[in-house]
């Protein structure tokens, strides 16, 4: 179970290194467009909204498997 | 009844609301430093979260935030982007930082730091830059709150008077009550913001163009450099991705150093509940959202105003909004300023005293107490002082205290994972991080590329901090392991929710 526990964090830290680099130059260069708008909102407010949706999701599930991890 | 008088009557019923939360907040709590300082290290999930979140955002975000969407349009994004990357440390570093913090009986973030690395002169460096940031913050606080009150009353109450009234009515909650007062109130502030922002992040855009998407397309069909990332300067000029990007990476690592927000972790009641804090922060900052359409919906409407960080107040004086939204607005702003500045004036006080004075002086608790409870007034008068004056550039000043406070990350770091990082390193790292900073800050036309004067700051501090170490003797071994792993204390029975 150790092993469960130390690959879902590396999964975890490498999301958010993704997320680090999509927000940021160059990467984030390809995503600076304000067009399309998406749910009304520009794409490049879309994106970084997106992203901390995408964090939230992460962290759940990274908590989730932790705290199994603690109540043993 | 005039306008002005209804809202006057909304802002006082707000402010009596917020008074009689922080006075009962410290009912239940033991009038120990501890206590005062940690409230006794009890504070359950649902304060935690509010404390956080609500610390988080400040005056700055409530009318800087729409300041920034108004003016600089997609630059405003940054804050959406590195909220979420500077907490998420905090899941792994907060827990070890409060079981530490448990086990050898600290309250501040220096005592923490000097746990590991022995010295008096650390102690008092750390405090006097925790200072030095803080106080500047506070300022922006009350300015806050006083530009607002004097904004919706149409100057009938001043700023001085404004900010006085505000921060007289967080002065006395902080005292009597201390650090749970200031859980509490913003556990209220809290809420009032999120709802308020929503409300008129929504509202807005459809009561001026009939909807969020509309709002955009007619921005876009105006002005379509604004919504571009990197998007604009403060004059108008676009923004440099260099200036783009080190203002989220800066952001992200110096977010949990603020001293207001580390200490935090003394005050949860396990360990747990830090995580679960950190698990339910992106929500908190989703709050960003509403906040920028608010901004957006100014562009096509006002046309430059000279000072952007007041879109907020005009839009709502000027767009001929129910009295009622008006007054809801100017609760959610002082919510927004004196949730942060409460935080900040009791950990500027806390810091004096634990850091900055104890080392050096014999203090029992009552002293101590006392001693904090004065420097809370004094810290105010300091920072009220600044905020009725005019000439100072604070947002500046902000700034660039979060390049001085994100040197405090590779000390904590080592502290934790770096079992050969030695005192000299790290007294070594700070002053050569903390001259570096300052030197690009007085000095912009000396850094090789526009990025933020902190970065170069961490780029000098982290090679001197880990060659000093290397250079001087290594610590004993068990002195670091009683310090990394003090033994899981037995778990207490909580004896309040």
């Amino acid at each position: 179970m150790h092993l469960n526990r130390l690959l879902i964090r590396r999964i975890a830290i490498g999301i958010f290194l993704l997320n680090l680099l999509a927000v940021t130059w160059p990467v984030a260069r390809l995503f600076r467009s304000a067009e399309p708008l998406v749910f009304g909102l520009p794409f490049s407010m879309a994106w970084p909204i997106t992203w901390i949706l995408i964090g939230w999701m992460t962290l759940l599930i990274l908590d989730h498997f932790e705290k199994r991890e603690e109540d043993r | 009844m005039e306008r002005w008088v209804v809202i006057s009557s909304m802002i006082v019923a707000y402010l009596g609301l917020t008074l009689w939360v922080g006075l009962r907040a410290g009912r239940g709590t033991s009038s120990t430093v501890d206590g005062f300082v940690a409230g006794d290290r009890n504070f359950g999930f649902l304060v935690m979260y509010f404390v956080t979140g609500a610390t988080v955002f400040s005056a700055f975000a409530f009318l800087g935030g729409p300041g920034w969407a108004y003016s600089r349009g997609a630059a405003a994004f940054y804050i959406l982007s590195y909220g979420v990357l500077g907490m998420v440390p905090w899941y792994f570093i907060g827990p070890k930082v409060a079981r530490i913090g448990r086990q050898l009986g600290q309250v501040t973030q220096a005592q923490f730091l000097t746990g590991r690395f022995r010295s008096r002169g650390l102690s008092l460096l750390i405090a006097l830059i925790s200072i030095a940031a803080l106080i500047p913050y506070i300022t922006l606080q009350m300015r806050g709150a006083g530009i607002v009150i004097e904004a919706v009353t149409d100057g009938k109450v001043p700023l001085w008077l404004g900010a006085a009234v505000a921060y007289g009515i967080v002065l006395v909650y902080v005292l009597v009550s201390g650090v749970s007062a200031v859980g509490w109130t913003n556990t209220l502030q809290g809420i009032f913001m999120i709802v308020i922002a929503w409300t008129l992040g929504l509202y807005l855009p459809y009561a001026l163009y009939g909807g969020i998407g509309p709002m955009f397309e007619a921005i876009l069909a105006q002005r379509p450099d604004l919504l571009e990332l990197p998007g604009l300067t403060a004059t108008g000029q676009p923004w440099s991705w260099a200036g783009y990007t080190s203002a989220i990476l800066i952001s992200a690592v110096g977010l949990t150093m603020w001293p207001h927000i580390f200490m935090k972790a003394f005050t949860a009641r396990d360990e747990r509940i830090i995580r679960r804090t950190v698990v339910w922060f992106p929500t908190f900052q989703l709050f960003l959202v509403p906040v920028f359409l608010i901004g957006f919906a100014g562009v096509l409407f006002v046309d430059s105003l000279a000072q952007a960080d007041f879109i907020l107040p005009y839009l709502i004086l000027n767009v001929d909004l129910p009295v009622i939204v008006v007054g809801l607005f100017c609760a959610g702003a002082l919510s927004a300023s004196m949730s942060t500045g409460d935080a900040l004036m009791h950990a500027t006080a806390s810091v004096a005293v634990e850091d900055g004075v104890r080392p050096f002086m014999d203090l029992d608790e009552a002293q101590q107490r006392l001693l904090i409870r004065v420097l809370i007034v004094a810290a105010g008068a300091v920072a009220y002082y600044f905020a009725v004056s005019e000439g100072v550039s604070l947002v500046v000043l902000l700034l660039t205290s979060y390049g001085i406070i994100a040197q405090l990350a590779p000390p904590v770091v080592a502290a934790l994972f770096w079992r050969r990082a030695t005192t000299p390193g790290v007294i070594a790292g700070l002053f050569a991080g903390g001259a570096t900073a300052l030197l690009f800050f007085f000095l912009p036309d000396l850094r090789p590329i526009p990025l933020h004067e902190g970065l170069f700051g961490l780029l000098v501090h982290v090679p001197v901090l880990v060659l000093v170490s290397l250079l001087t003797p290594a610590q004993d071994t068990a002195e670091i392991d009683a310090y990394i792993n003090p033994p899981k204390p037995e778990p207490q029975a909580s004896v309040q929710t």
